[in-house]
């Protein structure tokens, strides 16, 4: 026993030394700092290794792209009975496979809770994270990401119950408000009661499930996640606890928050792939062109704008290649697989009573803010 | 050359030597080893500088420690330490209570008892911890929803809010720290008297009388630490005022409750969880350790006349504890250990909160050795205590 | 008559104390009991229903079900006729395990998987009676032995029948086949490595000892969860660049996290092992002049492992079921699955329980055959030693 708690001991002072040393490392970092820059070449050689070969290539390579996806919210990413994923992330990486292998199925999906997806991106678990997640400054310089265009426009609501009477959230002060841990909705809820000086009590689950459990039993007053995220819960929130008219989503938005894809730094192939998969995508919308009708589109384009969009030649010119490193009809593989914004919108999100029209995921055509810069 | 050959031989020929050469050579793998991952550790970012700065998110649960989100994140981290503390504290008390009730009756002539006891730890220890520990949660909020919150008095709130109870609350002055360092003093003054009277009886071998009345040791240090407490509290002009648990509407009509010591249906999952998980390994500790004791003992207590409560708190009890207290100090480390599962549900202790600051610096991994080093902290300090007690106990049993 | 009402007396009353605990034990029979009548009255068995493939294999692709049944149809032939030839169960047992037979039969049983569970249930009585029969034939020796060929390579054979002919990938395995895998390979690697961990800190060369001790407590003194975070996303960095280990499935991680630290835990048990042997019998081997080889296999380890063969089967157990914190890593396992099909649809919403109470059940008939087991050789030890 004795001997025991000697090497007890022993390990905690090593552990120690660990942590000690590295506060060491933090007062001698200047100093490497200054060799790093003499030695720039020696560096980049087997500190940036991945990087002479991009995730692009590797992806190609390997014949599969590695989406970390939702596994746990209904309308953009849930898993099946059957085990496949469905959702509207799920079509982004779907289409995001089909336009660099040409094959919507070479998708290995990885599920991901909030609190594990950046760590998982950055240790290249992942090639891609579409996890409804939101865009910011933070997350696109301090996490090392690289945001690539924004699929939905989401804000942050607050849930509550009909019966409560609160309007505002200045009503709210001293409630319990039930968040998700790891996410940025964790962070604005306290800005927000914060900065209006009120008293709450956070409840962070990890995942939905308990904390549905949570808000239907009246654990908390509030459930505050993204608007999206609210209407479908409410949408369908149980007969037995009330249905939705129990419910009440507060008119204001504690944040903005534009969900999409993201990359890791510095991996600019691969990153103007996904984007320009997203901006195709919408202006496959603008243009008419469906997951119906594509193939006849690309036999017959209607104009050069859209045969550029489609990767065909136009009457007898050539076909233009922006050599983004994969062929240049991947627009047209990913409508194939997945259709257009508007139609990957009205598979996932429409059923959950999230109207478009008028929103700002309508067409900028249409007042809104979808717009993808000219395919050029 | 043969020369050196030769003294090589006769050299290795000793047993000493040739164990000092293979140390040698294994200890040189492992520095190669140690030095492969240092090297590697030195290419990652390692400081806990982030630590500075402000968490920005709030905290459920805080215990003893004031928390909020302008806090630093070291002071988001000791807010999740002390929630570990506190939950495995309490834990590892009822879990020793309950194990040693369920090791006695599994051992019953009670067949109804017994019986309960097997099923017990037969259910419940085949079935892993998580699914328990959601499986309490759902039981903790079919409690009365605030709306109809029991009330008694304005004593206890209980709803599936948290249950709510009468506390003692600093006022709002220095008084109150002075007290509880003045505490301490008395609780240590009395331990020190009631300590140094048993000995001294055990050592003369007779009572020590005050006006004929026998005064035992723990009797006196008793009465001693209430005179001395209140005492000091009065003169410290009442540091602590009662603080009564409410529950009211808001403008709004909405229910909300506030005030007292609160007990909430989280930490409740928690604690039920580890309580009944780490009780069956207790359970059957206990009923491995008595049924390992001769069975003469009980015999020759049953022909004292002892009762079955007598014998068992008298002489059984106290002999198994012996072989009890080192197989104790691992399920009461695994319970710690354990408790770090309750990033399930919400109850934010260490490990959950330092998720949170990984999940908002992006640096894992000085963050997670700073998880390894406090849960080893725990561990040496748990070790620690228990060992104290193992030598009392092995020493008053010789 | 009058005998038993005086048995029943004195268990169940006969003094103040036994009255009151017979009362307080009927009171939690009964609470527990109507709860229980309650909860299956108001279940809805949908969410478990719908889900039998997830919950079992997790996302398998379709069309690899095949291996899986195949991983069933050898376990259920080893575990039938061992239970002939090992066990031998008394009729009460017998009976208990038929019930749980059938009722791992209505889980699995699905319309297109009828013919599968049919192979299942003849095979598996089949073996029995087969191992019935072998056992009145000479043949019984040769069939004892290839049996526990069998148990020792059943692991291996597991991978070889979901790797073979490009099998589908181990991120793709998940359900309760993936909590099978991961606690087969962190027990049959961590043994034998708990193993060299304990003889390492028994050792007489003090290098040797400080090292493996270290590694022990470092190991026991931070829980599962943190290590398996480690092997998220620290363990790739550590991990070397040649044949791109630093690439390794996330499964193959979890399994070597998984084995470190079910060796770190048998380490301890079986040193528990070692400082049980008298002295005399090192002292008698050192006479024998025994070299350290056949010293450790023929005396020493025999004899450390035979006491401590229950508490190596609750580790076992623990670690079985600590395969649950997976979901740390992003996989699958029967309990993530049981905690994320809830959200699937809108109509299974706030059925966690139904899905937990199904993976529970699971969980408890695997683990409580291994601690049945283990009290059976703690029984046979036990009229063996005295």
């Amino acid at each position: 026993m004795k001997s025991k708690l000697f090497f007890l001991l022993l390990a905690v002072m090593s552990l120690t030394l660990i942590i000690a040393c590295s506060e060491e490392v933090e007062e001698a970092a200047p100093q490497v700092e200054v060799t790093k820059d003499s030695h720039d070449d020696d560096d980049d050689h087997d500190h940036d290794e991945h990087k002479d070969h991009s995730t692009l290539e590797e992806v190609l390579e390997r014949g599969v792209l590695k989406c970390g996806v939702n596994d746990n919210l209904t309308g953009f990413g849930v898993v099946t009975s059957a085990g496949t994923f469905e959702g509207f992330d799920i079509d982004y990486c779907k289409a995001v496979a089909a336009a660099i292998l040409g094959d919507a199925s070479k998708v290995e999906y990885v599920p991901l809770t909030a609190s594990a997806r950046f760590e998982a991106l950055s240790s290249e678990e992942i090639d891609l994270l579409i996890r409804n997640t939101t865009w910011t400054a933070s997350r696109d310089r301090d996490l090392g990401n690289d945001f690539t265009a924004t699929t939905f426009y989401d804000g942050q609501g607050m849930m509550v119950y009909a019966d409560s009477g609160y309007k505002t959230i200045e009503d709210m002060a001293g409630a319990t408000i039930c968040v998700l841990q790891g996410t940025t909705t964790e962070l604005n809820l306290d800005d927000r009661f914060k900065s209006a000086g009120l008293d709450y009590t956070p409840l962070t689950f990890e995942t939905n499930d308990p904390l549905q459990a949570a808000f239907e039993e009246r654990r908390c007053d509030g459930w505050t996640t993204d608007k999206s995220g609210l209407a479908s819960k409410r949408a369908e929130f149980p007969a037995a606890a009330g249905g939705p008219e129990a419910l009440v989503v507060l008119a204001e938005t504690l944040s903005k928050e534009p969900l999409g894809p993201l990359t890791r730094d510095n991996d600019s192939e691969f990153y103007d792939v996904v984007q320009w998969v997203v901006f195709g995508l919408i202006q496959a919308e603008e243009s008419g062109i469906t997951s119906s009708n594509v193939a006849a589109m690309a036999a017959d384009p209607k104009d050069p704008g859209m045969a550029r969009l489609l990767g065909v030649p136009y009457g007898d010119g050539k076909v233009a290649d922006f050599s983004f490193g994969v062929d240049p009809t991947f627009i047209q593989h990913a409508i194939k697989a997945v259709g257009n914004y508007g139609e990957i919108y009205e598979r996932h999100l429409t059923p959950l009573g999230l109207t478009r029209a008028g929103s700002l995921n309508a067409m900028w055509t249409e007042g809104g803010l979808i717009y993808a810069p000219p395919f050029r | 050359m043969s020369i050196f050959i030769a003294k090589l031989s006769t050299w290795s020929r000793s047993q000493k030597n040739r164990n000092l050469f293979y140390q040698l050579v294994f200890l040189i793998l492992v520095a190669f080893f140690v030095n492969y991952l240092v090297s590697k550790a030195m290419q990652l970012e390692l400081t806990l500088s982030h630590f500075e700065s402000r968490s920005g998110f709030g905290i459920s649960h805080t215990f003893i420690k004031d928390y909020t989100s302008n806090d630093s994140r070291w002071s988001a981290y000791f807010t999740g330490v002390i929630n570990t503390v506190r939950v495995s504290l309490v834990a590892i008390i009822l879990a020793t209570l309950l194990g040693t009730i369920m090791g006695v009756a599994r051992l019953s002539k009670n067949v109804l008892f017994s019986t309960i006891a097997y099923l017990y730890v037969e259910l419940v220890r085949n079935t892993p911890l998580l699914i328990q520990i959601i499986f309490w949660q759902i039981i903790f909020l079919k409690l009365p929803r605030i709306t109809e919150a029991l009330t008694f008095g304005s004593t206890v709130v209980v709803s599936n809010r948290g249950i709510l109870l009468p506390y003692a609350k600093p006022a709002e002055d220095i008084n109150s720290n002075i007290f509880v360092i003045v505490l301490l003093f008395i609780i240590i003054i009395s331990f020190v008297l009631s300590y140094y009277l048993n000995k001294k009886e055990d050592i003369d071998g007779k009572k020590f009388k005050i006006l004929n009345y026998n005064i035992n040791g723990s009797l006196a240090g008793t009465f001693v630490f209430l005179i001395l407490s209140v005492s000091a509290y009065f003169i410290l002009q009442k540091p602590f005022v009662l603080d009564l648990p409410s529950l009211y509407q808001n403008s709004k009509g909405t229910y909300l409750q506030s005030g007292g010591f609160e007990f909430t249906p989280e930490f409740g999952a928690i604690l039920f969880a580890l309580v009944i998980y780490t009780g069956t390994f207790i359970t059957e500790i206990v009923r491995g350790s008595i049924q390992s004791l001769s069975k003469g003992q009980t015999e020759a207590a049953q022909s004292l006349g002892l009762t079955n409560y007598q014998s068992m708190t008298l002489i059984i009890l106290p002999q198994a504890l012996r072989s009890i207290i080192p197989p104790l100090t691992n399920q009461f480390l695994n319970l710690t250990k354990n408790s770090s599962l309750s990033v399930v549900i919400a109850y934010p202790e260490l490990f959950m909160v330092s998720r949170t600051i990984m999940n908002n610096s992006g640096r894992a991994l000085p963050v997670f050795f700073l998880i390894l080093f406090t849960y080893l902290s725990l561990s040496l300090i748990i070790s620690l205590f228990m060992n104290f007690i193992n030598r009392r106990v092995t020493r008053i049993g010789a | 008559m009058n005998q038993q009402l005086k048995w029943a007396y004195n268990t169940f009353s006969g003094s103040f104390y036994n009255t009151f605990i017979t009362f307080i034990s009927l009171v939690i029979f009964g609470f527990i009991a109507s709860n229980l009548v309650g909860f299956i009255s108001t279940s809805e068995w949908a969410v478990v229903t719908e889900n039998k493939r997830l919950l079992l294999v997790g996302r398998l692709p379709q069309g690899e079900e095949w291996r899986a049944w195949s991983i069933l149809w050898i376990s259920s032939f080893l575990i039938f006729s061992s239970l002939n030839i090992f066990v031998k169960p008394s009729i009460k047992e017998l009976i208990f395990i038929s019930v749980i037979f059938v009722s791992v039969c209505l889980i699995f049983i699905t319309q297109d998987a009828l013919f599968n569970v049919i192979i299942f249930t003849t095979l598996s009585l089949g073996s029995y009676l087969f191992a019935k029969y072998i056992s009145q034939t000479p043949y019984i020796t040769i069939f004892r032995k290839l049996l526990v060929f069998m148990w020792i390579s059943i692991i291996p054979l597991m991978f070889l029948v979901l790797i073979i002919g490009d099998g589908p990938k181990p991120t793709l395995w998940g359900g309760f086949l993936l909590n099978i895998i991961l606690a087969g390979v962190a027990i049959s690697i961590g043994f034998p490595l708990g193993l060299l961990f304990a003889l390492g800190r028994a050792s007489q060369l003090p290098a040797v000892k400080i090292v493996c001790t270290i590694y022990i407590e470092t190991i026991r003194g931070a829980p599962l969860v943190g290590w398996l975070l480690l092997a998220w996303f620290v363990l790739p960095k550590f991990l070397p660049e040649f044949w791109n280990l630093n690439e390794t499935s996330v499964v193959i991680r979890a399994m070597i996290i998984l084995s470190a630290f079910t060796s770190a835990y048998t380490a301890e048990v079986i040193r528990g092992g070692l400082q049980s042997i008298p002295k005399g019998q090192i002292e008698a081997a050192d006479s024998l002049n025994l070299n350290l080889y056949t010293k450790l296999t023929l005396i020493i380890l025999p004899q450390a492992i035979r006491v401590v063969i229950p508490a190596l089967i609750s580790t076992f157990i623990a670690v079985f079921k600590d395969t649950s914190l997976v979901f740390v890593l992003a996989l699958t396992d029967i309990l993530q699955v049981g905690r994320i099909i809830p959200e699937q649809d809108p109509q299974f919403f706030g059925k966690a329980l139904e899905a937990l109470s199904v993976v529970a059940f699971l969980f408890w008939i695997v683990s409580m055959a291994l601690s049945n087991l283990s009290t059976r050789v703690e029984r046979s030890m036990g009229i063996g030693t005295r």
